[in-house]
């Protein structure tokens, strides 16, 4: 079989991945292969990463609201167990945002659901 | 400042009177009119009205003044020593309300004092 020659190829491939891998530290922004590795891991980490960012956000909104409860005469698990009672729907990433931009609402959500 | 807490597409957003919120998208016409009468909080110069679910009565005006998209995102799924690989685009579709109107109505509301008992401990 003839020999294939990739000069023109390889490079457009290379160039594609080094792009990408521009500003990483050291030779994984300027060694081929450690940079394919490098962008395999990245890419990867980014898709998992946008997944775990909802539970890290989720975590940071309930200690917010902890600490808010708290202020309030009462605790994180006993508003939400009020709040499920009295039917309020209002969720986690707004009430975490009242408690820290608008403490007033925030007291009077936990008036209305009745935690104590 | 008023502004209520509105429901739309699963996700909670809040709403100031002359500000956007974006929002999944919906499918209407840009320069399209509607309501939202999923109101779960309202909040008016310090009078707080909460919804049991949604405050009865109350509703939310916009306008759509926006269908667009946000910035690309690469999937890529990827399993190693599997030789698994999976490459696509995505670009999730959004529609921008600008809030016109917050309408509270007298029908039925459930007040709630806002005097800050929050210093007490």
């Amino acid at each position: 079989m003839a020999r294939v020659k990739t000069g023109f190829t390889r490079r457009q491939r290379h160039k594609k991945v080094l792009k990408l891998t521009k500003g990483q530290y050291g030779t994984r922004s300027k060694l081929y292969r450690r940079a394919n590795e490098a962008r395999l891991k990245s890419l990867w980490f980014a898709y998992r990463d946008r997944r775990n960012r909802k539970r890290d956000l989720r975590r940071l909104w309930i200690a917010r609201i902890n600490a808010a409860a708290r202020l309030n005469g009462t605790t994180y698990s006993r508003l939400i167990h009020a709040m499920r009672q009295t039917d309020i729907i209002i969720n986690r990433k707004m009430l975490a945002d009242m408690a820290v931009r608008d403490p007033d609402a925030f007291a009077a959500v936990v008036q209305q659901a009745g935690a104590k | 400042m008023k502004y209520a807490i509105v429901q739309s597409g699963g996700k909670q957003y809040k709403a100031v009177e002359g500000a956007t919120i974006e929002v999944d998208r919906l499918p209407l016409e840009v320069g399209k009119k509607l309501d939202i009468s999923e109101v779960l909080l309202i909040s008016d110069k310090g009078k707080i009205t909460v919804g049991t679910p949604t405050v009865s009565g109350a509703k939310v005006s916009a306008t759509v003044v926006d269908q667009f998209k946000a910035p690309k995102i690469i999937v890529f799924k990827y399993k190693s020593r599997q030789r698994y690989r999976v490459k696509q685009g995505h670009r999730q579709q959004y529609t921008r309300l600008m809030i016109d109107k917050i309408t509270a109505k007298a029908a039925k509301k459930q007040e709630t004092e806002t005097k800050a008992e929050t210093l007490e401990e």
